[in-house]
């Protein structure tokens, strides 16, 4: 039996030296630019007076990374980035944004964001847009926007890049490293009311989604997400903030022809006539994940009471027979004295399905197909292992912290990291394999805004 | 031999994160002074509990509790009288409130509110506009203004 030789870039590799390649920046550096010289070409007069519908506003963290443990793999901050390139990194935390609003009156409002970070090589400038929309409020309490958003499901996705306005250095890597549906390209309405002494907030978004993610060798791999569809509602009285949220989406990504070629094998093996492979075959298949309908649910609690403040954020996300299924939750403590804050953060991730093991098909095949074939199927299985264990999140992290606001538009954040990757669960890490890890980070950052 | 290579290229880190840990700069606290919450004489708004005045300078709404829209104005963004207005409005000091409009003004959702120069500029913004609410550090003396509240 002939099988087709099959090549598929997402395959685990022994761990490698660490990469001189630098991250690729140009498309996010031309975003940001172009933002930057609307800044600078707009009339004078227009960006000083309480009048002037134009704001022009930034922020950015510088960041150090520090690592140890964890093999030769390389820390991500989030899989759209593209991570640390050493042990000692300012890769992963360093950003810089440009912020352009327009608010001509109390009706309408436009605004776009561009954000300049490490990205993989090919990413396109569209990305680099994190978001772009004109808004129109028919009531106070009521807009519309069309464009490209943030839907309303995490309560800090869509402030991930705007460190000054975080407690910790990073939102924890466990619940907010894979979060690619951060921005929306279609429309939504939001809603305000107060009721019962709270004040309530329900946006509904629909649209599609273009993003990237990095791959275990730091390549795009390009994600899309259409008929997506958001929903969040959150609840505030007193300190207490209370959020509940909700999104489907037909998520897809594109890895190359690799998938469909091995699809295409394993069902030519399936065809064989040994008892219970067609079934083992059809387990592998599903591992080979690359489209399907995802759905999310999410709550989240925040409480503040004097210098005290918890938060705590709990999510699901369901794409069947995908090893993308997982749950996540983060728990967190900050206490403030002065301009000090102190915190501590503890999280974890953990996939729905078991790590697939690599059944023995060399053995069970080779009085059927020949040594040579049966080599070759055992191949192929272990690809398909390994291609799903690439999207199998599974660790743990709890970290210490603390936040310095040497002035008011300016802190200084130190952050202690320990992280627990288990086996065949290192999809955040760059360059992992199927062993597990520990280690330390340790992280000192400074973030600031101007403008806002 | 990475263990060692990252101990060294750690120490710095470590070394400035000590520092900091125990450079250590007094709590800053200011004089109560008393701010009045104004809006324009024009406006039918007799009076505000502290509670809808929080709701409309944290972004949390645009209405008041009747039904009218509002546009709220601060003062100069790094001046004392915006950082002892939102300790007493809200109890939280001026980097704590930055990094709260930080997320929302950064995220799309809500801008902050305006800034007007001092108490002059924020009563002629009130006078152009009746649905205009802002706040001053000295009791008004001219009818064009209205005390609605005042903090603490």
């Amino acid at each position: 039996m002939h099988l087709p030789r099959v090549t598929f870039s997402r395959t685990k590799r022994s761990p490698r030296p660490w990469p001189t390649r630098t991250a690729h920046r140009a498309a996010s550096s031309l975003a940001v630019a172009a933002l930057l010289a609307a800044a600078v070409f707009l009339p004078a007069h227009a960006q000083g007076s309480p009048d002037s519908p134009w704001k022009v506003s930034g922020f950015g963290t510088l960041g150090i990374v520090g690592q140890a443990g964890g093999h030769d793999w390389g820390f991500l901050r989030n899989t759209a980035q593209l991570g640390a390139t050493s042990p000692v990194s300012a890769g992963p935390d360093s950003r810089l944004g440009m912020q352009l609003n327009w608010t001509p009156g109390t009706r309408w409002e436009a605004g776009v964001q561009g954000v300049l970070l490490s990205k993989p090589s090919g990413t396109p400038v569209s990305e680099s847009i994190e978001w772009a929309y004109l808004g129109y409020r028919p009531l106070p309490d009521t807009r519309v926007r069309i464009g490209r958003t943030s839907p309303d499901i995490f309560l800090f996705a869509d402030s991930r890049n705007v460190g000054f306005a975080l407690p910790w250095a990073r939102p924890p890597v466990d619940f907010y490293g894979f979060a690619p549906l951060a921005s929306l390209d279609g429309i939504d309405l939001e809603q305000r009311w107060s009721g019962a002494d709270a004040l309530w907030r329900a946006r509904l978004s629909g649209g599609s989604v273009r993003s990237s993610v990095t791959d275990l060798e730091g390549n795009r791999v390009k994600m899309r997400g259409r008929d997506t569809l958001a929903l969040g509602l959150t609840r505030e009285q007193g300190g207490l903030l209370l959020k509940a949220s909700y999104l489907r989406s037909r998520l897809a990504v594109d890895t190359g022809p690799g998938p469909g070629q091995l699809r295409g094998a394993l069902d030519q093996l399936g065809q064989l006539p040994v008892p219970g492979l067609a079934g083992t075959l059809d387990t592998l298949n599903q591992n080979l994940w690359t489209r399907g309908f995802a759905s999310y649910w999410a709550l989240a609690a925040q409480y503040d009471t004097g210098p005290w403040t918890f938060t705590a954020e709990g999510s699901l996300l369901r794409v069947p027979n995908s090893p993308l299924s997982a749950k996540r939750a983060y728990v967190s403590a900050g206490y403030r004295h002065g301009d000090f804050t102190y915190y501590g953060v503890a999280s974890r991730v953990r996939p729905d399905q078991p790590a697939l093991s690599t059944p023995d098909l060399a053995g069970t095949l080779a009085p059927i197909i020949g040594p040579q074939g049966a080599a070759q199927a055992q191949a192929l299985a272990g690809y398909a292992v390994t291609a799903g264990d690439n999207y199998r999140f599974d660790q743990g992290t709890v970290g210490v912290g603390l936040r310095w606001d040497f002035r008011p538009n300016a802190a200084l954040k130190l952050q202690l990291d320990r992280f627990d990757v288990r086996r065949n669960g290192g999809a955040g890490w760059r360059f992992a394999d199927e062993r597990g890890a520990h280690g330390i980070l340790m992280s000192v950052l400074v973030d600031f805004v101007w403008g806002q | 031999m990475m263990g060692k290579t990252f101990t060294c290229r750690m120490r710095p880190l470590i070394a400035l994160s000590l520092s900091a840990a125990l450079a250590w700069t007094p709590v800053r606290t200011r004089a109560a002074d008393t701010i009045y919450v104004v809006v324009s004489a024009q406006s039918p708004v007799r009076s505000l509990a502290q509670k809808d005045v929080l709701a409309l300078y944290t972004g949390r709404t645009r209405t008041l509790p009747g039904g009218e829209s509002a546009t709220p104005w601060d003062q100069q963004h790094d001046g004392a009288a915006r950082a002892d207005f939102y300790q007493a409005l809200t109890g939280m000091d001026i980097a704590r409130i930055n990094s709260y409009w930080a997320r929302l003004h950064f995220t799309g959702q809500v801008q902050p509110p305006r800034n007007v120069d001092d108490d002059a500029a924020m009563i002629q913004r009130l006078r152009a506009d009746p649905t205009a609410i802002g706040y001053l550090t000295r009791e008004p003396s001219d009818g064009s203004v209205r005390v609605v509240l005042r903090l603490p």
